[in-house]
């Protein structure tokens, strides 16, 4: 029978085709005399032998080892009849056996994602996307702020921008050359930059959007909704370009870090004791933008004046639902008695 | 925030001694207060002044003896039961036969807040001490009226004559734990800017004086002393007050001293309100905008600009209001107040996006409260339609709205009033602390008409 060995040990690979008659086991080893030698300071010198069995399958069989021969995760106690493409592990050197008579698998196909970002993977692409990223932090700085724009404010946003860019694709880069052995600096980088970009250029536009909703309930799902897509985003790319996880590992990975921060942001409120939970002043949210920016119809000072009037009975329903949770025993502000009122 | 600290800091401190400070520190006048303005510290050394004051004159010319009553001033303690010590002391006086004592609320409110935690005891000239009973107390008087029960013989009559500018009352109590003091000095009338009448008595009280009476020359009651505003600066609740409590002649249950305070501050709130709400508010302008300022005679209104500041990035104009009482109900509930404030703003150095992101307001009630009196605040916010629905500019309203747990029917309001062009912010901001609901709705409404349109429309 042909069969064709992948051997890895430690990264590196090579492959040896070999022919496997009746009778004639084939012996894997440190040693010389052996026909598959591995160069693995785990192995014996001579640790395991392939042979044809009575059927005209493969098995594998363990010569009496210090550390053993595994099949996957299972010691070999005795012979094993292998299939073709089994992976048999020896010391640290694991080795794939095929039947060369198998055909291979067709080829995958490239990463669509991945090819996209390879296109702005050189010099040009890069300055591009950095180009971009500049563009719209300095759009943030002047429409997202409620300060005078300074020359040593636009130079010290940039220089955080520039750092966490830095920062980020060193990271990553470092993680894929640990899980894919291969850096794709310049692809984090150029990804990074434009999730940036488009982080400050929806962000006004979302920030608009709220203003003209004006509902705190709105604002909550809104935020939590780009939130995830952020996460996830930024997840499944990174670990396309930094690991070697499969699509449904990656899938569930990714869906599992974009919900977790949503989850904690829903259940955070649900797990605040209710006397720690109270504020001296009234939570709301400062949206705020010039006439221009308002696209909804104002309502009337009669429709306001009775929403106000419903809260009321809120109000009262509240107090209903403290008396009967069983508060703790509020504890006593220490407050300075002597004191009656201050006009601060 | 910023706006106020320019004004002139009003310490306005009752006169009981509490727990948790050091007593060396409470027997200066005002040195309870945080804000520790100049005008604050206790003066070491006598004033000078001091050699013309009629008081002194008086009493060391005239010889008059008010020797016997001292022996009248008793020390009214709230103890812990749990903790065995007192939570707070003030002064007491007998005014009758049968052992009435009067003193201060604010020196019983922990008693009142929490009948089960605490008890009144009270020390007398001797050093006998006995628990004392709290039959009636008003908390807008700010007045406490107790039994005891081994009344003394002698005791101190009320007053029956009509106070005048410039005469002399000699105040007792017992700051500290130093023994019963006398402070000499004129009273000049009632307290201008207050609805609530209070006598101005020129004299430094002390903490830990708070309920003791205020003589007259016949050693009869003419007030209790009730707080200080710093030294020689001090007020008193007038007698007639003492009268129309007693003349109540009630003995309340325990169990109703919650609904009995929230009944004498609806009782209270009502008629000051609805003064406002019908009141005309004559005009004043602010900011090129026809507004109002001081509505009624207690309220009293400051302003503020940066137009000083060269290093400004928006130019503001403000001006807060607000009126002179409010209610001591206890160590964290302080109610009452009615605030209102406007800033007028425009940017000088921002465009509208950056002008628009640097408006932030502030929704707070002028009052203090803890969880364990109020709600958390709910609020509504919506866009308003303005005069001219065309023009550059819109109004908007946030009204917030929190419940008094212990004081059923009250409650607390802020209204914050935007009107925004792109280079201009109006805004206007209403606090009402304890106050009914359809006097709320009424106010409030009132203020955003008032505020925004002049009060021209509807």
């Amino acid at each position: 029978m042909n069969l064709a060995l992948v051997l890895t040990h430690r990264g590196q690979q090579q492959i040896r085709k070999l022919v496997l008659q009746p009778h004639q086991p084939v012996t894997i080893g440190r040693g010389w005399h052996n026909e598959v030698i591995v160069d693995d300071e785990f192995a014996d010198a001579s640790h395991a032998r392939l042979f044809l069995t009575e059927s005209g399958g493969v098995a594998v069989e363990d010569l009496g080892t210090a550390n053993g021969t595994h099949l996957g995760k299972k010691v070999i106690s005795d012979r094993v009849d292998l299939r073709s493409g089994a992976t048999v592990t020896i010391g640290d050197t694991s080795i794939a056996i095929h039947d060369t008579s198998v055909p291979v698998a067709p080829a995958v196909r490239r990463n669509s994602l991945r090819q996209f970002f390879s296109r702005f993977a050189s010099a040009g692409g890069m300055l591009m996307a950095t180009v971009i990223v500049a563009f719209a932090l300095l759009m943030s700085i002047y429409t997202m702020n409620g300060f005078a724009v300074t020359g040593e404010r636009v130079l010290s946003a940039f220089l955080g921008t520039g750092a966490f860019l830095v920062a980020w694709s060193v990271l990553a880069a470092l993680i894929g050359k640990l899980f894919r052995n291969e850096t794709n600096a310049a692809l984090h980088w150029v990804f990074m930059s434009l999730v940036m970009a488009a982080v400050f250029l929806t962000g006004f536009v979302v920030d608009v959007f709220k203003f003209n909703l004006d509902s705190g309930l709105a604002s909550t799902i809104i935020d939590n909704v780009l939130l995830a897509v952020l996460i996830a985003t930024v997840a499944y790319v990174t670990f396309s370009l930094s690991t070697r996880l499969t699509t449904r590992n990656r899938l569930v990975a990714v869906g599992l870090l974009a919900l977790l921060p949503v989850a904690y942001n829903l259940v955070k409120p649900l797990l605040v004791e209710e006397h720690e939970a109270w504020r001296y002043w009234a939570q709301v949210e400062h949206l705020n933008h010039p006439p221009a920016f308002l696209f909804r119809t104002p309502t009337s000072l009669d429709a306001h004046m009775s929403a106000t009037d419903d809260l009321f009975a809120a109000l009262d329903d509240d107090i209903k639902a403290a008396e009967t949770s069983s508060a703790p025993d509020a504890d006593k502000i220490e407050v300075d008695k002597l004191q009656m009122s201050i006009a601060d | 925030m910023v706006l106020f600290n320019r004004l002139v800091a009003l310490c306005f401190c009752l006169l009981i001694v509490s727990v948790g400070s050091v007593p060396a520190v409470q027997a200066g006048p005002g040195s309870s207060s945080p804000d520790y303005s100049p005008e604050h510290i206790p003066k070491q050394n006598p004033d000078p002044r001091s050699y013309d004051h009629p008081a002194r004159m008086a009493a060391a010319n005239n010889a008059i003896d008010l020797s016997e009553h001292y022996k009248r001033i008793y020390q009214v303690r709230v103890v812990s039961m749990d903790a065995g010590g007192k939570s707070s002391i003030g002064s007491g006086f007998q005014i009758s036969a049968d052992g009435l004592v009067v003193t201060n609320y604010h020196v019983v409110s922990d008693f009142v807040n929490s009948p089960g935690t605490y008890q009144i005891t009270s020390v007398a000239n001797d050093g006998q001490s006995g628990k004392l009973e709290l039959l009636d107390f008003d908390v807008v008087a700010d007045l406490a009226i107790l039994r005891h029960p081994q009344p003394e013989k002698t005791y101190l009559p009320l007053a029956d004559t009509e106070l005048k500018r410039g005469d002399v009352a000699y105040a007792l109590g017992n700051p500290g734990d130093w023994g019963v003091v006398m402070v000499p000095g004129p009273t000049n009338g009632f307290v201008e800017h207050s609805y609530e009448k209070r006598v101005l008595f020129s004299g430094s009280l002390n903490p830990g004086m708070s309920g003791g009476p205020s003589l007259n020359e016949d050693g009869e009651v003419i007030g209790v002393n009730v707080a200080t505003a710093g030294s020689q600066l001090s007020f008193l609740v007038p007698v007639d007050k003492v009268r129309k409590l007693l003349a109540r002649q009630r003995e309340l249950p325990v169990d109703s001293y919650q609904t009995e305070t929230a009944a004498q501050i609806k009782l209270w709130q009502r008629p000051r309100l609805q003064q406002l709400i019908d009141a005309d508010w004559r005009g004043e302008e602010f900011a090129e905008r026809q507004l109002f300022g001081e509505i009624r005679n207690d309220f009293q209104c400051w302003g503020d600009t940066n137009d000083t500041d060269d290093e400004r990035e928006v130019a503001r104009v403000s001006k807060s209001c607000s009126a002179g009482d409010d209610l001591y109900i206890g160590s964290d509930l302080h109610t009452g107040q009615i605030e209102f404030s406007f800033k007028s703003m425009k940017p000088v150095k921002l465009n509208s996006t950056q002008f628009a992101r640097s408006l932030r307001s502030f929704m707070t009630a002028g009052n203090r409260t803890a969880y364990r009196h109020s709600t958390n605040f709910r609020c509504d916010a919506d866009f308003i339609l303005g005069d001219d629905e065309h023009a550059e500019r819109y109004q908007r309203v946030i009204t917030c709205i929190r419940a008094y747990k212990s004081l059923p029917g009250l409650y607390d309001s802020v209204v914050l009033v935007q009107d925004r062009a792109s280079h201009d912010a109006f805004i206007a901001q209403l606090s009402l602390a304890a106050v009914e609901r359809d006097q709320i709705m009424a106010l409030n409404r009132r203020f955003i008409l008032r505020s925004l349109f002049g009060g021209s429309a509807l």
